[in-house]
């Protein structure tokens, strides 16, 4: 069980198979809900959203017959949480033109790096996240988070290879800026 | 390549372990330090990553989502039409079974009535019909008493055959962790009641300051005995005085070192207090040696992984020098892939440590500078 691809998984899981969808859970369920609770900072609204999405696979089973599973269900996910946006009406719906960003090289001493702990990286991480503007935060989500690859990102927002990889690094530009930031004020802080 | 190529691939890599198998990349990082620097970012930042998405779900939607096939039949059975419910009801009737079971013996009935009276054929009588019967019974016999004849095993036979050869893994290595800790424990019972001589003690307060977990002591007894002694200064920790745990029997330095790395903290802890009253052979209680351990725990905690490590670091020659052990950069080097990296990761605070005791190489946790 633990070396098969999520698709077969699936395939035992529509049969009646409680441990392969204990499996699918186990591979999917928590990238699911991490996706909702950083792009919504709810951890209700995040489980909701998150037994919906496993509820709809499966009600929905018979639309998914090839392709990539996990695919399919961060599209469900992404497809979830515009409407979610769309029905609070509080903010805008993510735009599909992204303003410029210049590179600005972003460098971290060596030094600096490597006395970061694992978990003030994460700290950081979640910081910077609420930072960022709504189409960064979610291409992050989905290839940080979901583990999506960029083709994977590409197939999940419905655009084409070149306009996604576009987005990733526009998003990752921004976020190399906001956690250089971050590491820099820290070590200034040492410092003083 | 050029660093801007570099790092565009790294950004988009998958996985991590996609930079060794870029032979371009590989090359271009071992010659610039801004780029294995990036990457080496970029290693930290999906670790993170990695462990945010990793962090466990409420419990309640946990159990929501793997209720969710049982839901969705439900639902799926209780949307069926009105005609399909009722037959599925007749058909789990007892009506319905008392028919079958009617109609079934009736026509088993009907079928041995017409075939035991066939018209115009008297199979009792007629003498070749006799003789028919007789043949049929020496070819086939009802049941075969040869015991040369393979006989199925008894499902006994079989559920015990099968229990021999799939022992879980998981529960073998459980059973080998108790038996090793059992061990330790006999093994520092053994040593109860013997003293710490006025030498033991001089080696313990000479340990280099916020060093070692434990070191083995050159100056070990020629009965095979050695010490074992936790190394953390005594401004920080206080006065250790450590009879029981500092001596530890051992057949060999190998396996000496093997069980100084796996006696972990904890573990030692756990053991110390299991030992009797009595164990107060130089005036300090199972008690307090433990606390006194406690107190210097974040120091001195040691890990199993290190023999895996040095084990690692022997076989690729890489024990030349004492210092703290980078993994991203073994990483970076191809020595290891990223799983052991992640798999060999420190606890925070803390980096492995190569140290030599002698001769003797042994991986140890540090405090990073």
């Amino acid at each position: 069980m633990e070396n098969m691809k999520p698709e077969e998984l699936w395939q035992k899981a529509l049969t009646g198979d409680q441990q392969a969808w204990q499996r699918l859970y186990e591979l999917f369920a928590s990238r699911v809900y991490q996706f909702f609770l950083r792009n919504t900072r709810n951890a209700d609204l995040a489980a909701d959203k998150t037994q919906e999405v496993f509820l709809k696979i499966f009600r929905n089973r018979e639309n998914f017959r090839y392709g990539s599973l996990k695919t399919w269900i961060f599209r469900i996910a992404r497809n979830l949480l515009i409407d979610e946006w769309r029905r609070a009406g509080q903010r805008e719906i993510p735009s599909e033109i992204l303003p410029d960003i210049i590179d600005s090289g972003v460098q971290v001493e060596e030094s600096v790096i490597a006395a970061i702990e694992h978990q003030q990286m994460v700290v950081y991480i979640d910081e910077c996240l609420d930072r960022l503007e709504e189409p960064d935060r979610m291409a992050v989500c989905l290839v940080y988070i979901a583990g999506l690859s960029i083709p994977e990102f590409a197939e999940v927002m419905e655009v084409p290879l070149g306009t996604a990889k576009t987005r990733v690094r526009h998003a990752r530009l921004r976020l190399d800026q906001l956690l250089s930031e971050k590491i820099q004020l820290k070590r200034f802080e040492k410092s003083v | 390549m050029n660093c801007e190529e570099s790092k565009n691939l790294i950004v988009e890599m998958n996985e991590a372990d996609e930079v060794s198998s870029n032979a371009e990349l590989s090359a271009h990082l071992a010659a610039c330090s801004t780029c294995r620097q990036f990457l080496k970012y970029e290693l930290k930042m999906r670790d993170g990553f990695e462990e945010i998405a990793s962090e466990p779900l409420p419990a309640e939607v946990a159990r929501k989502i793997l209720a969710v096939p049982r839901i969705v039949s439900n639902e799926t059975s209780a949307a069926s039409p009105e005609w399909v419910k009722r037959l599925s009801a007749f058909i789990s009737s007892m009506t319905f079974k008392i028919a079958l079971a009617s109609g079934i013996t009736g026509f088993a009935a009907a079928i041995i009535f017409l075939r035991g009276f066939t018209p115009g054929f008297d199979r009792h009588s007629h003498p070749a019909a006799e003789d028919l019967k007789q043949v049929k019974r020496l070819e086939r016999p009802l049941f075969n008493r040869d015991s040369s004849f393979p006989q199925p095993a008894s499902t006994t036979t079989v559920a015990a055959a099968g229990a021999a050869v799939t022992i879980n893994p998981e529960l073998k290595k459980k059973l080998e962790t108790r038996s090793r800790l059992t061990d330790d424990l006999l093994a520092l019972k053994a040593e109860e009641g013997i003293g710490v001589t006025a030498e033991r003690k001089a080696a313990v307060s000479e340990h280099i300051p916020g060093a070692v977990s434990f070191s083995l002591d050159e100056n070990a007894d020629a009965s095979g005995r050695f010490a074992m002694a936790p190394a953390a200064p005594a401004a920080e920790t206080g006065e250790l005085v450590f009879d029981e745990a500092e001596q530890v029997s051992a057949e060999s330095d190998d396996k000496a070192q093997d069980a100084m790395v796996m006696a972990s903290a904890p573990k030692l802890k756990e053991v110390l207090r299991s030992l009797p009253t009595s164990a107060k052979s130089s005036g300090v209680t199972k008690s307090e040696m433990a606390d006194s351990f406690a107190v210097s725990e974040a120091e001195v905690i040691s890990d199993p992984r290190a023999v895996v490590i040095l084990k690692f670091l022997e076989s690729n020659g890489l024990v030349s020098e004492e210092g703290f052990i980078d993994l991203d950069d073994l990483f970076i080097k191809g020595y290891i892939d990223n799983s052991q990296r992640r798999e060999w990761r420190a606890p925070d605070g803390n980096d492995w440590y190569l140290t030599r005791t002698g001769n003797r190489p042994a991986i140890i946790l540090r405090r990073k500078p």
